[in-house]
């Protein structure tokens, strides 16, 4: 089982140093030269070169690229053109929001999506089901910024009922975790209804009902422990892309994080800033990924004895 | 003195489709007694799955419905029963395996934990330790090494998951075992084992067993009974001797029989049935087999046959009218 | 010798007229088997009107005086007989700006599925049909672009290359073509092994040929459900990329950045958010049930 995670661990290798150069290369194309920029119009060239120097942006690509990188393995992201910070400082001050929200997210699209999910297709047909076919329907069609708007209007403005922006509270991050999740509950809602259905037609669940099991223990120990399966991949999937995703709720509900970060570096062509926080979220969403394929190998025993043998 | 256990009479199931209303079983009339075996012989779509699903009332939710006749078991009335009192017939008073080993069992529990929860369910009183001893001991009894009891079913081969499906049917000494094709989905030589297997247990444990399959050679070495099913209907019912050696014979009984190669008569061709099964969504009016049957008169394409009884041997045949 | 070889081409003849053929009555059924759904031919009737709309937009409005030109003296204005969803805080007719703005959200978002699926396509066949190294390299490729959040890697080509609507589609399209090289190798996998490649192959057909003119349009079924629910979710991202200022610029109307707009004044005139949502949400809603209805027909397990 070590084994296993160990080879996965290292083949994350290659995957990673890929993404850095994919990330770099599209950054390097920025126009327009960063030293002068920092400096402005009225610098001379001899204090532009020697800032370029500075920054390590002389020389080719490559060997901007390998400077880059190899500060970036000793935790050194660069400095922010514009505050002069250190890189990882600014994303990872960001960081506990960002955490936050998707967290929040995850949670609600996760549970109810489970939720929703097992009971449609228990009582597939009936209005219940309808209504949860209906409701899944009208979340992936809605866009996430739009529902933002449309919760603060509703219950923010005419209602009063929870802030609408900012994170002074813990139940600042009620809307803005409804609004990430609303994509990734109507794909959990999907993907548990499907697996539940199929594994409710399976011969091991005749079985369970010819053994004289109560239809309460059919459905939710032998049914549902088979049918969770890939729901947990997707929610790890989910989790790795929510990540990414939460760029435009912050920018709805105004939350000092990694997305609104990211933006505000790109409108002030902060380069290094943008790069870091890319690279920062691509790496953890990866690990992520990682972690949800080792739980998988945990709970279905199929795969565990698989890696178990080496 | 031969005890009535299950008495099966006038018997109609169907599946309702979007498309349409499959008529599976047609007044199907069928009895066992304790410690008999019955042999249900048939071919695919002859409606011998739907007979058992339709004894435990298994048969999937909205689809399917019977919709006339009468089951009984032990003198209760099947139909008319409540689904608790389902459950607790279901596993204990009558078992049921069916015919594909690879997927009868939940990959994600332990092969003990499945055989376990059946005693547990019908032995509520039993410790933790008793229902081990249980599983332990069904295992050793179907020639299975007892400390696997902690492993997963894919870890073991076809023969030997069948296996542990007959010891989860069997744990609570039912009186009555349904099993459907067992051996069909395993290789001939794991056929015979498991077959063996199956004799001996029904010995030991006096259970009464409804084996359906389409092998009249297995029928000839384990049953006390067959019953011969055509379209949803018992055509022909008897003793093995009746069946295997008796005289008189309904056409498609004869056509089965014909229909099995000879090792010893050298031929060019196979001499199978003509035609096909009707379609169960669109039955042929009177007697179901008259499209293909040989003997086939004007009677049988107007009127269904009697049954036609002879010493406790059943024809339902026009043929044996005046009998 | 020469027999043989007859026969075995138009063996292979009859099987590629057969599946010509095939194809065609094929078309017919998949079409009864849609129109039985019901959800998925009202999906596709108002997709059909809003196509229309967008389609014929130009024959009744004006984009100069009416999309883009602003009447400051009429800012701000609720929904009124003349103006059916109001006007926003340039004096704009919504109304005239949201129907524009179909067709810049179709217009682009259709280029954008027909770029990516071109991609895909390319990728995803060549990695299927030579398989080995050449697969394996493709696909580790595809996996390092997967690896980055999707909506990051779209945000970040824009805002490096710059706002404008070819960059938009690069983005998009790039942040896009992994997805459909992953599904279209898979059914070219599938398609490989079948009997009919064999029979082409015995006619003399090459490597880019059977591609071609046997495994893609055999392929065609889930490329075209993955690109109908792909539009929808395009449309979606367009949205959600002008909202944030990385997609379609001011004045041109955008669903998105007209939200982007409201937002400032939303809380005194709600009205203005309204409109383009929906909008939004009834094209999406459409494109996901019609791709689900293609998804249905074609599935043959459910076929009688």
């Amino acid at each position: 089982m070590l084994k296993m995670v160990v080879r996965r661990l290292l083949m994350l290798i290659p995957v990673l140093l890929g993404v850095s150069i994919i990330l770099y290369s599209i950054m390097s194309l920025t126009p327009g030269d960063a030293a002068s920029l920092m400096l402005g119009n009225a610098a001379t060239p001899e204090a532009v070169a020697k800032l370029r120097a500075e920054l390590g942006l002389d020389g080719g690509f490559i060997e901007r690229y390998v400077r880059w990188l190899g500060g970036v393995l000793t935790g050194d992201f660069g400095i922010s053109y514009k505050t002069r910070n250190p890189v990882f400082t600014e994303v990872f001050a960001r960081f506990p929001n960002t955490c936050k929200l998707a967290f929040t997210a995850i949670a609600i699209s996760s549970i109810f999506g489970i939720l929703f999910g097992v009971l449609s297709a228990v009582k597939q047909y009936s209005i219940a089901d309808n209504i949860v076919v209906a409701l899944t329907l009208l979340l992936s069609s809605v866009p996430d910024f739009w529902l933002g708007l449309m919760l603060i209007l509703i219950v923010s403005v005419k209602y009063g009922l929870l802030p609408m922006s900012g994170v002074d509270h813990w139940y600042s991050f009620v809307l803005p975790g409804i609004t990430a999740a609303a994509g990734y509950l109507a794909n959990t809602i999907r993907m548990t209804r499907t697996s539940m259905l199929d594994v409710i037609r399976s011969d091991y669940i005749r079985t369970a009902r010819a053994k004289g099991c109560p239809e309460r223990t059919v459905v939710f120990q032998h049914a549902l422990r088979n049918a969770l399966l890939p729901v947990v991949t997707l929610i790890g999937v989910n989790m790795g892309w929510q990540l990414g995703g939460t760029v435009i709720t912050e920018q709805v509900y105004a939350i000092p994080g990694i997305g609104t970060l990211m933006i505000q570096s790109i409108r002030q062509k902060d380069t290094p800033v943008v790069l870091g926080a890319l690279v920062f979220i691509a790496l953890l969403s990866s690990l992520i990924n990682l972690a949800t394929d080792i739980l998988y190998a945990y709970i279905d025993p199929r795969i565990k004895s698989q890696y178990a043998k080496g | 003195m031969a005890e009535k256990l299950l008495e099966i009479k006038d018997l109609y199931v169907q599946y309702h489709t979007d498309d349409a209303t499959v008529c599976a079983v047609n007044g199907l009339d069928l009895s066992i007694n304790k410690g008999e075996t019955l042999g249900l012989v048939g071919e695919t779509g002859a409606g011998k799955t739907t007979t058992c699903l339709s004894i435990l009332k298994l048969l999937p939710d909205r689809v399917g419905e019977i919709t006339k006749g009468s089951i009984t078991y032990n003198g209760e009335d099947i139909l008319a029963a409540s689904e608790e009192t389902m459950r607790a017939i279901r596993g204990k008073e009558i078992s049921m395996i069916f015919q594909d080993p690879m997927s009868a069992l939940n990959p994600v529990f332990t092969v003990g934990d499945q055989i376990g929860e059946v005693v547990k369910l019908h032995n509520p009183s039993f410790s933790n330790e008793d229902v081990i001893d249980r599983v332990e001991s069904m295992f050793k009894m179907v020639g299975l090494p007892p400390e696997r009891r902690t492993e997963y079913p894919h870890q073991f081969s076809g023969g030997m998951k069948q296996r542990i499906v007959i010891a989860m049917a069997l744990a609570c000494e039912p009186l009555l075992l349904l099993a459907d094709e067992p051996t069909t989905a395993l290789d001939v030589t794991i056929q015979a084992q498991v077959l063996r297997l199956m004799r001996q247990l029904k010995e030991k444990l006096q259970t009464a067993m409804i084996l359906v399959t389409h092998d009249l050679g297995v029928v000839a070495q384990t049953c006390d009974k067959v019953a011969i099913m055509y379209a949803g209907e018992a055509i022909e019912t008897g003793t093995v001797e009746d069946i295997f050696d008796g005289e008189d014979h309904h056409p498609y009984t004869v056509g089965l029989f014909g229909s099995i190669p000879d090792l010893t008569v050298e031929t060019d061709r196979l001499t199978p049935i003509d035609g096909l099964m009707p379609d169960p969504a669109n039955l042929p009016q009177g007697c179901k087999f008259s499209p293909r049957c040989p003997h086939c008169m004007d009677i049988c394409k107007k009127e269904s046959p009697r049954a036609y009884e002879k010493d406790g041997h059943i024809i339902r045949c026009h043929l044996f009218d005046n009998k | 010798m020469s027999d043989i070889l007859n026969t075995s081409m138009s063996d292979a003849e009859r099987a590629a007229r057969r599946a010509k053929f095939k194809k065609k009555s094929e078309i017919v059924t998949i079409w009864h088997q849609f129109r039985k759904n019901k959800l998925a031919v009202f999906g596709l009737i108002v997709f059909m009107i809003m196509l229309i709309l967008a389609i014929t937009a130009p024959l009744h409005i004006s984009y100069e005086a009416d999309v883009v030109e602003q009447h400051i003296s009429e800012r701000l204005q609720g929904p009124s007989a003349a103006h059916l969803f109001g006007t926003d805080a340039y004096g704009r007719d919504i109304f005239a700006r949201v129907l524009w703005g179909a067709r810049v959200s179709m217009f682009t978002g259709l280029a954008v599925i027909v770029i990516a699926l071109a991609g895909g396509i390319a990728l995803g066949a060549t990695a299927g049909y030579l398989g080995g190294k050449i697969d394996n390299l493709i696909m580790r490729f595809i996996d390092i672009f997967l690896a980055i959040p999707f909506t990051l890697l779209a945000i970040s080509i824009v805002a490096t290359l710059g706002n404008s609507i070819r960059n938009l589609l690069l983005a998009l399209s790039v942040a896009l073509i992994p997805k459909f090289t992953r599904i279209i190798r898979s059914s070219v996998i599938s398609l490989k092994g079948q009997e009919f490649i064999e029979a082409a192959k015995l006619c003399g057909a090459n490597g880019p040929i059977i591609v071609i003119k046997h495994i893609i349009p055999n392929a065609l079924g889930p490329i075209i459900v993955e690109g109908t629910l792909a539009v929808a979710r395009t449309i979606m991202d367009i949205a959600s990329l002008s909202f944030i200022g990385c997609g379609i610029q001011p004045p041109n109307p955008e669903w998105g950045s007209m939200l982007s707009d409201a937002k400032a004044y939303m809380i005194s005139y709600p009205y203005l958010v309204y409109a383009p949502g929906i909008a939004i949400v009834i094209t999406a809603a459409a494109l996901t049930l019609i791709g689900d209805g293609l998804r249905d027909a074609l599935d043959p397990k459910l076929r009688n």
